[in-house]
């Protein structure tokens, strides 16, 4: 069961590399909330009770329902939609993501040992240079934040690569991140953004003092 | 006995599978359609043709068709049906397949450029593209079966497939979406082309075959079909592997499944902009990759 989750999980990080449409990013972030919560609820059985069930109701609250919540209010109030015009982005950014998922495979075959679960370590490592790629290749600033998501889901992940008393301590960090993130993205296109313009990271090289 | 056997249901699925696919996008669209055995009598009407030659075409545009036809035909009896043992077999023949229908690929897009033409140079320069971004998830799904199984032929591989368990049942499954994708690229159907359309310019498959007619385009198609009824029988196979190995199964599983899954992609998707296809294309690579990894992370033993 939890490898079907996993390799649906993989499954949504290859279609956020191709995606053209910021409602696709939501949807997809949103998928994995949903699939991070089924994770931990099967994964982390071992832990005590009142953790687990802090972990999955923060895993699903959050991940699941208020993060993707925020981020089409966000695609609502500021009606940006796409990523970009040209189709050639996307495949730049599958061909590196097709080099991460292998970089990623190789590495958790020859470093991972009997303490590390390989499936999760090879998939947290994706996810973290899958966030990193969206970040490097897209310019607007939604997408370095969907980006950003995506790591904060790897390192989730990671988390469970490594035990089952890492997530408790992660997700409270991980809980403030992302909500600051989104709220503050949120503050920056409904507040800042109609002075600014400012949705393209490279139009914010012509601010000045 | 039973190879006899193999070789006739897989030729029988061959030529069932564009029949299947024409039925079910007539019947999608309301339509009560043309006979179901309708493009056997399109064929037949070719092999009766003549052949006309552009005077600045060589022997090699000649010989294509042949060889296209003889590379098709050698891939397809590859093949194991179920539990039947396929005509041929030796080890390493999942390479061996790949080759026999990269080399029908390259003698085709040859033949288009022997023609002299622009359009079918344009369409030699599409389908190099595409054939090599597709042979990598090829390579990387049969890889999976010869991993996950310990053998390089196709009837070991399939008899070995006796026991599951559901990881490499979930393995499986992935890897039969990702082979039946990959009919949909090799076969040159929507969304990544349209054998319907009439326009030049927006032909891939199509194009590199406009200067052949009578027996020669009549081998093209018969080629075409013995290619998707090879990958197709393939998919069905990885499907069946997972629930019930039976010859009875597989073969009506291959057409259903193939026939089916074309007809109604091609009935409710719009084709694909030629931008796009190598998105598509490439995405079917990661999956392929995916699925791999994941098998070879199943073979060191993980505990999940």
């Amino acid at each position: 069961m939890i490898l079907s989750l996993v390799l649906l999980y993989v499954v949504t990080l290859v279609y956020l590399s191709i995606t053209e449409r910021f409602r696709n990013y939501a949807s997809i972030i949103g998928l994995q909330g949903w699939i991070l919560f089924a994770v931990a609820l099967l994964r982390l059985q071992a832990i005590n009770l009142p953790e687990l069930l802090f972990v999955s109701i923060e895993t699903l609250v959050f991940k699941a329902i208020i993060v993707p919540a925020l981020l089409f209010a966000v695609i609502r109030k500021t009606h940006i939609n796409r990523v970009s015009t040209s189709g050639s982005s996307q495949f730049n950014a599958l061909l590196l993501s097709i080099v991460a998922l292998i970089a990623s495979a190789s590495l958790t075959a020859a470093v991972a040992d009997s303490t590390v679960d390989k499936v999760f370590f090879g998939v947290a490592l994706y996810a973290l240079l899958s966030g990193l790629i969206l970040i490097v290749l897209r310019t607007r600033i939604f997408s370095h934040m969907i980006g950003f998501l995506v790591i904060e889901n790897g390192v989730f992940l990671f988390s469970m690569a490594v035990g089952v008393e890492m997530p408790f301590l992660i997700n409270i960090a991980i809980l403030l991140d992302i909500i600051c993130s989104v709220l503050m993205l949120s503050v920056f296109f409904t507040k800042i953004g109609h002075t600014l313009h400012a949705d393209d990271a490279s139009s914010l090289t012509n601010i000045k003092d | 006995m039973m190879i006899l056997l193999n070789t006739l249901l897989i030729l029988c699925a061959a030529l069932a599978i564009p029949g299947v696919i024409n039925r079910t996008r007539a019947r999608l669209a309301g339509r009560k359609g043309i006979r179901f055995v309708q493009h056997l009598y399109d064929v037949r009407l070719l092999m009766r043709k003549d052949t006309v030659y552009s005077s600045t075409t060589s022997v090699l545009f000649r010989a294509t068709p042949a060889i296209y036809l003889g590379t098709a035909l050698l891939a397809l009896l590859f093949i194991p049906v179920g539990d039947l043992d396929p005509l041929l077999s030796f080890e390493g023949d999942v390479i061996y397949f790949v080759y026999l229908l990269a080399l029908g690929r390259f003698m085709l897009i040859l033949a288009a450029m022997d023609t002299g033409s622009a359009f079918e140079g344009m369409g030699a320069s599409r389908e190099a593209l595409y054939g090599a971004l597709v042979e990598p998830a090829m390579m990387f799904a049969l890889a999976t079966l010869a991993l996950l199984f310990g053998y390089t032929s196709f009837r070991e591989i399939f008899l070995a497939a006796a026991t599951l368990n559901l990881h490499q049942t979930i393995v499986l499954l992935l890897l039969t979406y990702v082979l039946l994708k990959i009919v949909f690229v090799e076969s040159g159907r929507v969304p990544v082309d349209d054998p319907r359309t009439h326009l030049e310019l927006t032909m891939i498959h199509e194009v590199m075959c406009l200067d052949y007619c009578g027996v020669d385009m009549g081998m093209i198609k018969v080629a075409g079909w013995f290619k998707t009824a090879a990958l197709a029988m393939i998919a069905a196979n990885t499907a069946a592997i997972t629930c019930c190995f039976h010859w009875w199964l597989v073969a009506p599983l291959a057409v259903l499944l193939t026939g089916a899954a074309v007809g109604i992609v091609e009935s409710t998707q719009a084709r694909n902009k030629l931008s796009r296809n190598t998105t598509f294309i490439l995405t079917l690579t990661a999956l392929a990759a995916l699925v791999f990894f994941t098998g070879f992370l199943l073979q060191s033993n993980i505990n999940i």
